[in-house]
């Protein structure tokens, strides 16, 4: 391993990073998270996208970021719009979310808990 | 499933029909009709939306534009312009914000408003699971740049100037024991990072590792670099499954690059990491038990000096350094010593990370800097008392943290203060307790896990914490004289002068805590009274009743 290495490695993952899809669904899964059911939830995602043939759309697993009391936690990011979250998240919550804001661009207020420009 | 490309909400509360917004929705709908726009965009009539003075509001989504006092020609204007050609009418768009849209947004906003993520910069963000996150954000790097440009010393050096101290709980200068071991010449020296996180209400070590294993892989590599070892171990708890499991894997991806290994940036540098699990016990926290565990002894304390700094692991120098503490050497070097310096107060720099739990609206995980006051963590960030009830305690750094008062809520949190008040630091717990606790109560439930978590080595500790427990349960029962409780006071003295390691030291500080703080409530006790209402003659007959708020 060298520097350049590591450059092109960087340089890789950012390339990586542009050609990313359109939508991302980030799932909180961490041992906070996994306490809470998130596995139920990310399972729930993953079947309401493949039922609906979402082939556009990435769920990405993450660590918990430390609202450990609104787990399960989803993040929704979709080009051009700002990040929303998502919190206390069963599984049937979560294919309402992507009925409603993922297909139908549709955000549950009442499930949100921050939107970042 | 109907699918549109707008929706248009017409807000349809009572004081919004008197300004008429039947009207507007009605135009609106009669406008989408005729521009044969019924199936692209739909329109709903909502409750209110908290903005009444500027009614008849409506939003348009996906975009989210909010127009206010929308009258007939407004209506029409927002029809042409925004649902047919796109554009948003920019001169009626409303400048305040919706109360019931701003409820919704600002929960989280509010949480991190006065947060400063420095060790958490990454978690959350990246997925620890793959290395390249980690790289994307400039993993790595400083590795790179240390080895290259950086002597050992200098590592060293920065670290002290940095004025970085443990977050484990002691609070000891980093710089000043990596110093200690990078002096001390052996043929072999090692870096454990201390992942055994047992102080009950304490995860940030968890969170860490699950959220951005990398930075600690890192940073431990630094570590060897600046005091010369080639082998670094991370000791975590055998109940973290995840950590262990994404160290793991992190580790693996580590060695696939070369990142971990042999002659690391073709520096010479060698250093690669291993895990080793620990069973489990609260005592292994401790530096010397954690050291002995891992040699594959029983898991007791042993007598320093020597330290571990220059006789830990199998007699051999050893940095044992906590899992936060770790991953502020990668922050200290990248940013550089003034910023670091900057955060926080001169005395304790750099950012803390607290788990807040107990009785808060928001229980969590917060990195703040250093000398932030408690009454802002926990009215702040934490959203206050839940269930609308009151402050009563609250207990910082775990179990063996100091119990504060309502008078004490301007406490800046950081190493010194804390210590003029009787507590500490800690591991950076937050166990907040509302006024349907009972002190006494409190008090038994932390000193039933002192009793079932002392190791036996040392007979005051041993002896003693079984005896408080007693005497606190006696309390409990309206059974206890003056005489016990002072008895007790004393005992815990004994034990704190003559244990061998903090876990029978400590009893003593959330004990002079109660008794200074909560005076009049345990004097209550003695008198059979228990002003909470949790206490009962014969209530712990059985053992383990105590409120079950540590964990």
């Amino acid at each position: 391993m060298s520097l350049k290495d590591l450059e092109r490695l960087k340089q890789q993952a950012t390339d990586a990073q542009k050609n990313k899809t359109d939508i991302q669904i980030v799932v909180n899964m961490g041992s906070c998270s996994m306490a809470k059911n998130a596995g139920d939830t990310y399972d729930a995602i993953a079947d309401e996208i493949k039922k609906r043939g979402l082939e556009q759309v990435e769920i990405i697993k993450t660590g918990c970021f430390g609202m450990c009391e609104s787990e399960p936690l989803i993040e929704i990011i979709k080009k051009g719009q700002p990040k929303v979250t998502y919190g206390k998240i069963t599984p049937d919550k979560a294919r309402h979310i992507v009925a409603s804001h993922i297909v139908n661009d549709q955000v549950v207020g009442e499930l949100v808990l921050s939107v970042d420009e | 499933m109907e699918f549109y490309r707008a929706h248009v909400l017409v807000c349809g509360g009572s004081p919004c029909v008197t300004l008429g917004c039947k009207a507007v929705r009605e135009e609106i709908e009669r406008l989408v009709k005729e521009k044969r726009l019924e199936r692209e965009i739909c329109i709903i009539e909502t409750g209110c939306l908290g903005a009444c003075e500027e009614g008849p509001i409506v939003v348009v989504y996906p975009d989210g534009t909010v127009y206010s006092k929308v009258n007939i020609d407004a209506a029409r204007e927002i029809v042409n312009e925004h649902l047919v050609r796109g554009r948003p009418v920019k001169r009626l768009q409303y400048k305040g914000k919706l109360t019931s849209v701003s409820r919704t947004e600002n929960k989280s906003k509010d949480y991190f408003q006065t947060q400063k993520r420095v060790v958490l910069e990454n978690v959350g963000l990246i997925n620890p699971n793959n290395i390249d996150d980690y790289i994307l954000k400039d993993g790595y790097k400083i590795l790179e740049e240390t080895l290259d440009h950086l002597s050992p010393e200098e590592v060293v050096n920065t670290i002290k100037r940095s004025g970085l101290r443990g977050r484990g709980g002691a609070g000891f200068p980093t710089g000043t024991k990596l110093g200690v071991t990078a002096r001390t010449t052996a043929d072999q020296k090692y870096i454990v990072c201390n992942a055994d996180e047992g102080e009950p209400g304490t995860y940030k070590d968890r969170i860490i590792m699950e959220g951005d294993p990398h930075k600690i892989l890192e940073g431990m590599a630094l570590c060897g670099y600046a005091v010369g070892a080639t082998k670094g171990y991370v000791y975590i708890r055998g109940e973290y499954y995840q950590s262990i499991a994404t160290i793991r894997t992190a580790i693996e991806q580590a060695r696939e690059l070369g990142l971990l290994g042999t002659n690391l940036f073709d520096s010479g540098f060698d250093f690669d990491v291993e895990i080793k699990e620990g069973a489990g016990s609260y005592v292994c926290g401790e530096e010397t038990a954690l050291i002995q565990s891992m040699e594959g002894k029983r898991g007791e304390a042993t007598q320093k000096p020597p330290y571990p700094s220059t006789s830990g692991l199998w007699g051999k120098p050893t940095v044992v350094i906590n899992v936060e503490t770790v991953a502020n050497i990668v922050p200290i070097l990248k940013h550089g010593v003034d910023w670091y310096k900057s955060l926080g107060t001169p005395s304790s720099s750099g950012t803390k990370i607290f788990t807040l739990s107990g009785n808060v609206n928001n229980r969590g995980l917060i990195e703040v800097p250093m000398g932030i006051p408690l009454r802002e963590i926990i009215y702040g960030i934490g959203g206050g008392i839940s269930g609308g009830r009151s402050f009563k305690m609250a207990q910082i750094g775990g179990t063996a943290g100091g119990c504060l008062s309502e008078a004490q809520l301007d406490t800046p949190l950081d190493y010194e203060n804390l210590q003029t008040v009787g507590s500490s630091l800690g591991s950076g717990a937050i166990l907040v307790v509302d006024d349907s606790h009972c002190i006494v109560d409190v008090a038994c439930s932390m000193l039933n896990f002192f009793a079932h978590e002392s190791c036996g080595q040392c007979t005051p500790c041993r002896e003693g914490t079984s005896r408080l427990l007693q005497t606190f349960r006696k309390l409990s029962e309206f059974t206890a004289t003056k005489e016990d409780l002072d008895l007790a006071i004393k005992l815990a003295r004994v034990m704190q002068r003559t244990s061998l390691c903090a876990s029978g030291q400590s009893p003593i500080m959330p004990l002079e805590g109660i008794m200074q703080n909560f005076a009049s409530e345990i004097e209550a006790h003695l008198n059979q009274e228990c002003p909470a209402g949790v206490c009962h003659k014969s209530a712990h007959k059985t053992l383990g009743k105590e409120a079950v708020i540590n964990g």
